[in-house]
């Protein structure tokens, strides 16, 4: 889950009765489900320049320790990762040839 | 990169949207002290509906006539308070700023108001189903311009050029880390401020999803747009283009200019140097407004 979700979830506890129009959830879709291609990155190619994390629409990329991470449960497959890239270092296969896992 | 992002991943706009891209852009920026406002575009999508939001700061979803008039109340409000420390960002897309909101916004900026208006220029009315704004290109395919469209775009860039902004400035998806500095600076002054942001829009120009942001960087190295900044009676040029010519590829990778003739290239090539050569004359001069 977001962090920005759970945030909102724990502020709502504490929130007295809202009256008016007032968003109160944060939209979390499942916009992973959309995919039909995954990006992946070659850990030995990347050189962690960020640049995809910067241009990906939906801030599914991160830095972290270990390397950058794609939320697979958030990126919609657009490629523009893939593309933007300068070292060439994400692949990009079919959804397909991923076993179907509960993410 | 922040702990908490203040745009939510899980949004449903398409797969390799600018206007997204701008907004998460934008909040890494200005970070949580910010109040935002989108009319009835792409952008509400971040807005949300009913209970739900995209936002995680305070937002705003307005009518599309007058963003630039909440965005006021708002930033007046904040005076009172003594609350000068939020920025108040305004987030519209073409419609909503060159055609249906353009009375607003001039108010808005005659007022003086503290205030960050970003355009997203996608070149349509996208949310209601692609049809030709004022801000749609020379010859481009819309649902309501089939065979292209026969007008040239409007140019706000030069109309806004004899408004009292604080600061003024295109900027481009293709290049984030410029878009950033261009709004931390606008974020910084004590008046009205105006972001013109080219967004191709894989949906309604019709190019593939991972080439949005190649598309932008090929209308700013075409010379297709423009990239400049206007502070302090001045204007800046950012980046030169590098050949004209290249036009011909940005068209190209894009369905949206498949039946365009030569003509109308020629006229669309003949336009965007005609903008860049008033663009150079205009920056030899330091006194505007
Ligand atoms: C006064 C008014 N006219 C028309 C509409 C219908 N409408 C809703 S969204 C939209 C498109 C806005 O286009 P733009 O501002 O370019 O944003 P985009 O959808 O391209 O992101 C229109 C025409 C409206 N909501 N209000
Ligand atoms: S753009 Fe490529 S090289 Fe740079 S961090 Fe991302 S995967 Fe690594
Ligand atoms: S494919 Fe698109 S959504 Fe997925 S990580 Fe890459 S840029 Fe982001
Ligand atoms: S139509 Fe274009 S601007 Fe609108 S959500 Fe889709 S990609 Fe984004
Ligand atoms: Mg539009």
């Amino acid at each position: 889950m977001q962090k920005l979700v759970q945030q909102r979830m724990k502020m709502l506890e504490t929130l007295p009765t809202i009256i008016g129009p007032v968003s109160v959830k944060i939209s979390d879709v499942h916009t992973g489900a959309w995919r039909y291609r995954r990006p992946v990155i070659r850990r030995d190619d990347c050189i962690r320049c960020g640049i995809c994390a910067t241009y990906c629409p939906c801030g599914a990329i991160e830095k972290a320790e270990e390397g950058m991470v794609i939320d697979y449960t958030y990126c919609k497959g657009c490629g523009i990762c893939t593309v933007e890239c300068p070292k060439k270092a994400i692949d990009f296969p079919e959804e397909s040839t991923f076993r179907k896992e509960g993410e | 990169m922040p702990e908490l992002d203040l745009l939510s991943k899980g949004l449903t706009t398409c797969q390799g949207c600018p206007m997204e891209l701008i907004g998460r852009a934008a909040l890494d920026t200005l970070g949580p002290r910010t109040i935002t406002m989108t009319p009835p575009s792409c952008s509400a999508i971040l807005t949300g509906s009913g209970d739900e939001t995209g936002w995680g700061i305070p937002s705003v979803q307005t009518v599309l006539m007058s963003l630039p008039a909440f965005a006021s109340g708002v930033s007046e409000a904040l005076k009172i308070r003594g609350m000068d420390d939020v920025t108040v960002m305004g987030f519209a897309g073409d419609g909503g700023t060159f055609d249906i909101g353009l009375q607003s916004l001039s108010g808005a900026i005659e007022r003086g108001h503290k205030a960050v208006f970003i355009c997203y220029n996608n070149e349509a009315y996208m949310n209601t189903g692609n049809q030709r704004s004022s801000a749609t290109t020379l010859g481009a395919s819309t649902k309501t311009t089939p065979t292209g469209k026969k007008e040239s775009a409007k140019n706000i860039d030069f109309m806004l050029l004899h408004t009292p902004l604080a600061y003024q400035a295109t900027a481009s998806v293709g290049n984030i880390p410029d878009f950033k500095r261009k709004l931390k600076k606008a974020s910084e002054k004590d008046g009205p401020c105006f972001i013109h942001v080219l967004a191709p829009c894989p949906s309604g120009w019709k190019f593939p999803t991972s080439q949005t942001i190649e598309v932008a960087k090929l209308a700013v190295k075409s010379g297709a747009w423009l990239q400049f900044e206007r502070e302090n009676g001045k204007i800046t040029i950012n980046q030169k283009p590098a050949d004209f010519a290249l036009i011909n590829d940005y068209l190209d990778a894009q369905k949206r200019f498949g039946r365009v003739t030569a003509e109308i290239r020629e006229r669309i090539i003949a336009e965007a140097k005609g903008r860049y050569e008033t663009l150079c004359r205009l920056a030899e001069l330091d006194c505007l407004v």
